[in-house]
């Protein structure tokens, strides 16, 4: 069942065009993460959702109800801001109690879901305090609680973490993902953060310039980007490219990139390469692996090639390695050191490898 | 912030009047020899005009205004406020002071009010062309009031309320609007904007969310802007002038009256203690809260 | 209707003020230049036109000439003084001094006086027979003169100092504030270099202070156009007319000539000369935002 459709939503400020063409369907239920660097339209397109902003043309349709000229008090929604915009003249219970007493619902029965709601969070013993006198990881817990309170048809989320430090994101992160699995409700959430984006989504959809560019399950975004900015936007460190050309030989298809001839006859085309096509090789570090750390069997390609810088990381070793005039990194595992200078063997895992047309820039 | 010079004093060693340390005296003092002579040239006409409004009158023609007064009499205070001459009533100041209270009392809340109705419209719910509409608003402010006292007045005459206390508050109430939109829409830019869409969603209305989420944010900027538009208005001379009556007079206008009026023996202890009157109330306000009172000046200064 | 209030609740909510505005400023203002070009005495009448006739006799009434020079007499003479002494006392109170809130309350209090105030109080302070001059003489140095109000060729003086008096705490206040923003590394770095205090400040912290300097050149400067209640109050534009302000021009011309149409000339003119400086600082500020 649809929960919410976005039907050719266009949002212009003067002549920028900050939203250009975007449709959008969720099911009950999914919960969706808008991600993109910052001025690709993830959070104006939220608040067109949430009704704060007006749309240019196009419809917006929540539970079947078209809502494109409704306040966002009657559209069923509930918000959770990057600034948490708790009120900071009332109490944290006052923050809670308030969209429902606006809603003139009798205090007889605010009362308890408060609690409930705040039990549920464990802010249950900071109710009579003010916002002001909480830690942020505090403040967070209180607004998504005074979103929980409304029981809305749909959750708003604006970067909700990105004001946390690390270690509290993370724990916050789970705490949300738990949420959503006990409730079901249906949560569009935007952020810039991919680690965010690739844990907490059913779908993620990927923005740019006001444009979707991909929507699709988490993994099916990292590993098959619809095009060279989806690759690159997303994984740390981001994919190695690798400019070469298609060589048809006989039955064979490979990639010729300068310093290696690479076999694609495991690669699954979306369209029929031609010979001597210009195209770009994506393959993340974690597909480049000294050779015994392989895994996956796809296609054991191996280099001999050169590290030039080692970065330790903790839970693994990124290695810099020249090939030909250019550099790829690759992940190597921490047990696996190899010295500056000693060429080593290491596998490609063809398996993973994504392939760009050079002039489109869109997967073949 | 700091300058280089130390005055800080540090526990004597042997010969503790080093030539550097005496260089560093020296200037500390030249430092506050000069602060001395500011401070004589501000404070020394107000001290004046306090000590001289006890004296009596032949001590004041014996000389000698920096003296305290020899024998102190309240007489001027209680002539200024009960019994000077002002034009042909001798009532003294008091029935000027009610004016100027009637006056600056209302004309100051409700132009308060205004503003911060129009700063939080401006600033929280902008619309297309809000820029325009506050530009509009706001060059009110650089206008040289002259160039409406003439239309002004015929408007007045027209409404019946020219020479009125009614007619000063609606002109200061409509002249405090550029003003005070400024200030307020400056300090509502300040409040996040998250905040209002919270609101919104969870179902409250423009005015709800102003009186009960902005209002409460902003208790520094409402007292700055009391405080300017009270001192503005009491201290008001031009439409004071332009636009009373003698019997609706503001005290500024009674006080020039009082003070530069032709007639009699000038008393300079009774006019001086009706000068302290005047001045009494924005004084106040400046000695009980000197640092908003400073945040209005600096808003008010471009005021017209 | 409630739906379109709801929607456009806040351009209802500026509305009146907007028409407020419209009406007593903008249009007040066209009927002022509109006046200006008929030939009005005691009361507004549009049925006499004259053209621009009474700009040509506001630029030949003598008058008007020693209001306009004085202008810019007393202007240039403020805007210096206030700004050299109160950029001046600003670094006084800035070098770490004690009972400093004691001192800068004193140098700003005066801005909590009026005009009307300020002016008779230096009225009597300048009074030969009442004031300085007394108490001077009575300090013994029997020759000094301080006859500023009455000498028309040095009133100007009068309403320079006592402008300086009620004035002088603001742009204190906004260079004290100026003063305290810049980088504390600022002072380490030149006592590192081993630079001397005044240096520091004539080549280095003074030229940051640039956008103070503007904003105080600007403010006075509106201030010196509608100077009134100062005039008023403190030489009612005496000796004669000798210090006279286009402002008190202005308004003598209005309400006691009764030559409304030669003061509406006057008071555009005040209004342009507002927009002479604040156009090309407006300017300024935007260019430099942008």
């Amino acid at each position: 069942m649809i929960d919410i459709r976005i039907s050719n939503c266009n949002k212009n400020y003067g002549s920028l065009r900050v939203l250009k063409d975007i449709n959008l369907e969720i099911e009950r239920g999914e919960f969706i993460v808008l991600l993109g660097p910052s001025g690709c339209g993830k959070s104006t397109l939220l608040h067109i959702v949430a009704g704060l902003d007006r749309l240019t043309s196009g419809a917006i349709e929540i539970g079947g109800r078209d809502v494109t000229d409704v306040e966002p008090k009657d559209r069923d929604i509930a918000m959770v801001f990057q600034s948490y915009a708790l009120y900071p003249t009332m109490s944290v219970r006052s923050n809670m109690e308030f969209g429902l007493r606006m809603r003139g619902k009798p205090m007889a029965e605010i009362r308890p879901l408060v609690e409930e709601k705040a039990r549920m969070l464990h802010i249950d013993h900071l109710l009579d305090r003010r916002p002001s006198q909480l830690s942020g990881g505090q403040r967070q817990r209180v607004a998504i609680g005074r979103a929980l309170v409304r029981d809305p048809r749909v959750f708003l989320f604006d970067e909700p973490l990105s004001n946390l430090d690390a270690k509290l994101r993370a724990s916050m992160r789970t705490e949300i993902k738990k949420l959503h699995q006990s409730l079901g409700t249906t949560a569009i959430y935007v952020t810039h953060d991919q680690l965010e984006a690739m844990t907490l989504a059913s779908r993620m959809v990927v923005m740019k310039a006001g444009e979707i560019q991909q929507v699709g399950k988490p993994e099916e975004v990292y590993h098959r980007p619809v095009n060279l900015f989806v690759a690159d936007f997303l994984g740390n460190p981001g994919m190695n490219f690798m400019r070469g050309h298609i060589r048809l030989d006989g039955g064979h298809i490979s990639a010729d990139i300068g310093a290696a001839i690479l076999p694609l006859d495991g690669y699954a085309f979306e369209a029929a390469p031609a010979d001597g096509q210009a195209v770009v090789v994506g393959l993340r570090p974690e597909s480049i692996q000294p050779i015994s750390g392989l895994t996956s069997g796809g296609g054991a390609f191996t280099l001999t090639l050169r590290p030039t810088l080692i970065e330790h990381t903790g839970s693994d070793n990124l290695v810099v390695l020249a090939m030909g005039d250019e550099e790829i990194v690759g992940k190597f595992p921490t047990d696996m050191l190899p010295k500056l200078g000693e060429p080593v063997t290491v596998g490609f895992d063809l398996g993973r490898l994504s392939l760009f047309d050079a002039e489109s820039e869109r997967r073949i | 912030m700091p300058a280089p010079t130390d005055a800080t004093p540090r526990p004597a060693r042997s010969g503790w009047l080093t030539p550097r340390r005496s260089k560093a005296m020296l200037k500390r003092a030249v430092l506050y020899l000069l602060l001395a002579v500011v401070a004589f040239f501000f404070a020394g006409p107000l001290y004046i005009l306090l000590s001289t409004s006890f004296k009596t009158m032949p001590e004041i023609q014996a000389g000698g205004l920096m003296a305290l007064p020899h024998e102190p009499t309240v007489q001027p205070w209680v002539t200024a406020w009960g019994e000077a001459c002002i034009g042909i009533t001798c009532g003294g100041l008091k029935g000027y002071f009610g004016n100027s209270m009637v006056m600056a009392i209302p004309a100051v809340l409700i132009s308060v009010m205004i503003g911060a109705i129009n700063g939080y419209a401006l600033a929280k719910w902008p619309f297309p062309g809000a820029r325009f509409v506050f530009a509009a608003l706001v060059a009110g402010n650089f206008v040289p009031f002259q160039v409406v006292l003439a239309p002004v007045s015929v408007t007045l005459r027209t409404l019946g309320l020219f020479g009125s206390v009614e007619g000063l508050i609606l002109i200061h109430v409509i002249y405090g609007i550029p003003i005070t939109t400024m200030l307020f829409r400056n300090f509502f830019l300040s409040v996040p904007n998250d905040l209002i869409k919270a609101a919104r969603i969870d179902g409250a209305g423009f005015f709800w969310i102003f009186f009960r989420i902005v209002l409460p944010l902003s208790p520094s900027v409402i007292v700055v802007a009391l405080i300017l538009q009270f001192t503005g208005i009491w201290n008001d001379f031009l439409f004071a002038v332009s636009f009373s009556n003698p019997s609706s007079a503001p005290m500024t206008v009674a006080l020039n009256n009082l003070v530069n009026s032709n007639f009699g023996v000038k008393e300079y202890n009774v006019h001086m203690a009706a000068t302290v009157i005047a001045a009494a109330p924005t004084l106040i306000l400046y000695i009980l809260l000197g640092r908003y009172f400073l945040r209005g000046m600096t808003a008010g200064a471009v005021k017209g | 209707m409630r739906r379109f209030l709801q929607r456009h609740v806040s351009q209802v909510a500026l509305s009146p003020s907007l028409a407020l505005i419209a009406i007593f400023l903008y249009g007040f203002i066209a009927y002022t230049a509109a006046v200006s070009t008929t030939n009005s005495k005691a009361f507004p009448r549009f049925d006499n036109f004259v053209g621009l006739e009474q700009y040509w006799r506001l630029f030949h009434t003598p008058r008007w000439h020693v209001a306009f020079t004085n202008m810019f007499l007393f202007g240039g003479l403020f805007l210096l003084i206030t700004i050299l002494l109160g950029l001046l006392i600003a670094i006084l109170i800035d070098q770490r001094i004690r009972a400093e809130s004691f001192f800068r309350s004193i140098v700003m209090y005066p801005m909590a006086m009026s005009f009307v105030v300020t002016g008779i109080i230096w009225q009597w302070l300048l009074n030969p027979t009442l004031g300085i001059e007394v108490m001077v003489h009575q300090l013994g140095f029997t020759s000094f003169r301080l006859d500023w109000l009455t000498n028309p060729d040095t009133v100007i003086w009068a309403l320079v100092v006592a402008a300086f008096w009620q004035g002088c705490g603001l742009v204190m206040a906004l260079f004290l504030a100026g003063l305290r923003g810049i980088d504390e590394d600022i002072w380490k770095a030149a006592a590192v270099d081993g630079i001397p205090a005044w240096r520091v400040y004539v080549f280095i912290v003074i030229p940051m202070l640039a956008p103070v300097f503007l904003t105080v050149v600007v403010l006075l400067s509106l201030s010196i156009v509608r100077a009134f209640d100062l005039v008023v109050a403190l030489t009612n534009g005496g000796p004669g007319v000798s210090s006279d302000l286009p402002s008190v021009f202005m308004f003598d011309m209005a309400f006691r000539r009764t030559n409304l149409g030669l003061s509406a000339a006057s008071a555009v003119v005040m209004l342009g000369t507002v927009l002479a400086i604040l156009i090309p600082y407006l300017y300024v500020e935007t260019r430099e935002r942008a």
